[in-house]
């Protein structure tokens, strides 16, 4: 996920918006409802950015304050079907397919052999991995692409489980239609191999398809977290920069519960697991750092 | 004046209104003084007076003193009015007058012994059969007709020997009448007693009618004839009874011996009559003439049966007759196919797909382009036919205008798929991937109906289609394969962006009764979206699992009454009897539909209802809503507590909804109480 400040009327010059300015108070009860509901966390500084996303839904209900908003959010008998929409707005999800390259050089040069080497070893013939906050479904797409390549899994079951919080994300992953600039890092060869030309976009393949499921999946939700299987890699990359801090940590604490022994963790770039986790371990490989959860069981 | 005579005073009053009220009153008053007052108001010149006496006299607290006033009142020869309302009081008060009735049947007064049979073929009390067979050989003419025709209505097949006999007289009328007793009887007569008086045209419908109960091919030939018989009664007289014999032909062969002799022996000009008949025949006979025409089985009847079958009432007799003719019918329909508009286009599908006339596969094929219900029914039809060739155009109907020819071409693929999987599957599969989302969704339910192994995959991939009606629908279509082959699916369909999808997915996992149904479950009971929540709890009922139980117990004070119902019902489900003292706890929910669940499941239960279930229930006899109450009043009744026939009354007296008080009374009478004259 990302806040796109490119969006007509962040920066408060559009239309319409004047009329709507968020107080200190509104701000602090929607950012926290939207934090308890979904756990992103909108700093003091992020004030502008929350009431220019907000401003277009009171538009679309005439309502005349955030105040109000903030009421329909709480009461109306289709508040369910609104936190979607808001959830939807304030998440602009900018991805694309095979983002960070180094990461997924480790990947598949590197955790993909170990993995499947250690589960030859044990006569695991299951791979299962979670694409957490998947957005539009590259990430998930793209891992699986890249376990396609590797040609080390073609006996085993692959399973990919991605999830996110925005239906309309969600719906497009389901879709599997790119434009051009989900492809901007993609080489040519897995466009061919992997896409169906379908006008100016392409269609994901049903043989890359099948790989990978999707759900509607709140991190912060524990209890339905607890009903996913154990997973042998997880990468949960540029979601929960978006948390505070105590937000973050029950995320990290609920993923790793989801791990096997000695699965991996993938992060964005920018992200570490200092004062929010000491349950990893921190892997320098070639290409790359990840984080993995110990193989012995934790003391 | 004092209240009595002021009493009397209205009785007399010329205005009917206050007449009318004044015999109103008189439940008011003491036994003794009213009776008399009643009877002579039973001979007011107005009907409503009259019928007011009527309603106040049978609820009179002394019926034996009512009922002998009310025989005595038969002997009104001068008041026709009180006579005709002793006759329908007397009925209305039903068995318990026949005792002091059979005292009058040897009454001098021939009017009197009419009228003393008229109530007894009323009431239809078989004490009285002994007595209307003595009355057929009353010396008076009315009396023995009478008494013939209330044996016909009181039945007891004890008289129809009695009855045989009267054939035997020289008595037209009387004769008629026995006819008429013997027939509704039912009972099998001698076909020897009664052929003979077929040779009297005004018995002759009469005897039709006690032939159609004789099971004899001789009965049969007769009846054929009679189908014949110039009369129109007595053609449609034989034809019923033809009928009545097919229904109730006592071996197969029979049976098929007179089908064999109907379609022999009525030809084209009865035929055309009895198609003649059906235009105008009211409904009753309707349906037997259309049943004959069946049998007869001559195609030229097609259409009329046609033109019947426009009619909902008859319809599905009128298309059982075409089938029943077979393939000459559906030749007929065939060719004329083309000139049928609007209904009776889509009933001539119908039918041509029951008879399986493949020769019309063509004009189905094309009437599959006709108007929605023609389109419907020509889809049913190719499917009942097996046709291959229509599986293409059978296909682009999946995307269809109206669900209901969607429907039919899922059905009608599917049917075909029985004999031509490869070709319905090799059509189908592409539409799974379609753009259109209704073609996915059909696709996949087709192939899941299916359930071959070639089409499974597509219904997985369904799964994870972006629209949440395929998802549902390849849901449930993995759930119909094999649900614990696709479990790992189903826990993740729990998560899905969808309101309904999750919904599904809760119930499939109660229906599935897999060991980890209730593990799944949990969870779903904290689901943002209430149907979800309640098919999760409903889905806990289902799994019978006893670990479901504590779960269970805490929905039970869910604030949103829908899910406590869900949990209420659930628990029964699982525990039974033992969840007393949960449905106790219910009685006083906030929500009164959790209260009348609550009810509702007490009654069903099998346990005996203690003592503070019954006053818990009877309490609520004296709720401010009316569904309540009833619903309580009802429970007390039909659980037989016995010990709230108090509460009962006291509530009848002030209850003002007529529902409820029905209820009240109809539960008092259950139980073997009555209403005391306060309470009229």
């Amino acid at each position: 996920m990302s806040f796109d400040p490119n969006i007509p009327g962040a920066t408060g010059s559009s239309d319409g918006d004047a009329a709507f300015r968020m107080s200190p108070e509104e701000f602090r009860l929607i950012r926290d409802f939207i934090q308890t509901q979904c756990g992103v966390y909108f700093g003091d500084s992020s004030q502008f950015i929350l009431e220019k996303r907000v401003a277009r839904l009171l538009r679309a209900h005439r309502l005349s304050n955030f105040r109000d908003y903030y009421y329909y959010l709480l009461y109306d008998r289709r508040k369910a079907e609104e936190l979607a929409t808001l959830i939807d707005s304030i998440t602009t999800n900018e991805t694309y397919f095979f983002r960070e390259e180094k990461q997924l050089k480790a990947f598949s040069s590197e955790i993909l052999p170990e993995l499947h080497a250690r589960k030859r070893e044990q006569g695991d013939r299951a791979l299962h991995i979670w694409s957490a906050g998947c957005s539009s479904g590259e990430e998930p797409y793209t891992l699986a692409m890249l376990i396609m390549e590797s040609g080390l899994f073609r006996d085993f079951r692959v399973d990919i489980f991605a999830n996110d919080i925005s239906h309309r994300m969600l719906q497009a992953a389901r879709k599997g239609i790119y434009g051009p600039s989900a492809f901007r890092s993609a080489e040519p060869k897995y466009i061919d191999r992997y896409f169906t030309e379908k006008g100016e976009s392409w269609r994901i393949n049903d043989d890359v398809r099948k790989f990978v499921s999707f759900s509607h999946l709140n991190l912060v939700e524990r209890s339905k977290i607890s009903l996913l299987r154990t997973m042998d890699l997880i990468c949960c990359r540029n979601v929960i920069i978006y948390y505070d801090l105590p937000t973050k940590k029950r995320v990290i604490q609920s993923l790793g519960e989801k791990l096997a022994p000695g699965g991996y963790l993938l992060l964005g770039h920018s992200e570490s697991l200092i004062n929010i986790s000491n349950a990893f371990e921190l892997r320098h490989l070639k290409n790359d750092l990840v984080y993995q959860r110990p193989r012995k069981p934790d003391a | 004046m004092n209240p009595s005579e002021a009493l009397k005073s209205a009785l007399r009053d010329p205005n009917e209104e206050v007449r009318r009220q004044a015999v109103e009153s008189l439940v008011e008053w003491p036994a003794e003084e009213s009776l008399r007052l009643l009877i002579e108001a039973l001979g007011d010149e107005s009907w409503r007076v009259r019928k007011t006496a009527i309603d106040v006299v049978l609820s009179y607290p002394d019926p034996p003193r009512a009922i002998d006033e009310l025989v005595a009142a038969l002997h009104a020869d001068e008041n026709v009015g009180l006579r005709n309302s002793a006759v329908e009081a007397l009925i209305r008060m039903g068995e318990r007058v026949v005792p002091a009735l059979l005292k009058h049947t040897r009454d001098p007064s021939h009017d009197v012994r009419k009228f003393v049979i008229d109530v007894l073929g009323g009431i239809g009390d078989p004490r009285a059969v002994p007595a209307l067979i003595d009355a057929l050989a009353d010396p008076d003419d009315n009396v023995r007709c009478a008494a013939a025709e209330m044996l016909g209505v009181v039945g007891g097949e004890d008289s129809v020997a009695s009855l045989l006999e009267n054939l035997r007289r020289d008595d037209l009328l009387l004769q008629f009448s026995s006819l008429q007793a013997i027939s509704n009887i039912g009972k099998p007569v001698p076909l020897e007693e009664i052929a003979p008086l077929l040779e009297k045209p005004l018995l002759r419908k009469a005897v039709y009618e006690c032939l159609g109960n004789i099971p004899d091919l001789r009965a049969v030939d007769l009846l054929v004839k009679g189908v014949c018989d110039r009369s129109n009664v007595n053609h449609e007289a034989a034809a019923m009874a033809l009928v009545n014999l097919f229904h109730h032909a006592p071996t197969p062969e029979f049976r098929r011996t007179l089908e064999a002799r109907v379609k022999d022996r009525i030809g084209p000009a009865q035929v055309a009559r009895l198609a003649e008949d059906l235009e105008n025949a009211p409904l009753g006979r309707r349906i037997p003439i259309v049943e004959l025409l069946g049998l007869a089985a001559d195609p030229s009847a097609a259409l009329a049966l046609l033109e019947a079958a426009v009619d909902e009432e008859v319809q599905r007799d009128a298309i059982a007759a075409l089938v029943r003719m077979g393939a000459p019918a559906g030749e007929k329909l065939t060719r004329e196919f083309s000139r049928l508009q609007g209904g009776r286009r889509a009933i001539a599908c119908v039918a041509l797909g029951e008879i399986g006339c493949l020769n019309a596969e063509r004009a189905m094929i094309a009437a599959l382009e006709d108007e929605p219900a023609v389109s419907a029914a020509a889809a049913t039809a190719l499917g009942k036919l097996g046709a291959v060739r229509a599986v293409k155009p059978l296909s682009r109907l999946l995307e269809g205008r109206s669900e209901d020819v969607q429907e039919a071409a899922v059905g009608a693929l599917v049917s075909i798929a029985r004999r031509h999987h490869a070709e319905v599957v090799a059509r189908i599969k592409p539409c799974a991937c379609d753009a259109i989302a209704v073609l996915r969704a059909n696709a996949v339910r087709i192939l899941g109906e299916i359930g071959i192994e070639e089409g499974i995959e597509t219904i997985q991939m369904a799964a994870k289609d972006e629209s949440p009606v395929v998802r549902r629908t390849a849901l449930e279509a993995l759930g119909r394969i094999d649900f614990a082959r696709f479990e790992e699916v189903f826990a993740l369909a729990l998560t899905d962006e969808s309101a309904e999808v999750r919904q599904l997915t809760a119930a499939l996992w109660g229906a599935s009764h897999h060991s980890r149904a209730v593990e799944e479950l949990a969870p779903m009971l904290e689901d943002e979206d209430l149907w979800v929540r309640c098919a999760a709890i409903r889905g806990l009922g289902e799994s019978g699992d006893a670990a479901a139980i504590g779960m269970l117990r805490a929905r039970l004070g869910a604030d949103g009454g829908m899910e406590a119902i869900a949990a209420l019902e659930s628990l029964v489900r699982i525990t039974g009897d033992a969840a007393l003292e949960e449905l106790c706890k219910a009685l006083s929910h906030s929500d009164t539909e959790v209260a009348r669940t609550a009810v509702d499941l007490m009654e069903r239960r099998e346990g005996p209802v203690t003592g503070a279930m019954a006053d818990q229930v009877a309490d609520l006899l004296w709720h401010e809503e009316a569904q309540l109450r009833l619903a309580a009043a009802r429970f007390l009744g039909n659980r037989q507590v016995r010990g709230a026939l108090a509460s009962l009354a006291a509530r009848w007296e002030e209850e003002t909804d007529p529902e409820v008080r029905e209820t009240i009374q109809d539960s008092m009478q259950h139980l073997g109480g009555s209403l005391t004259p306060t309470h009229v």
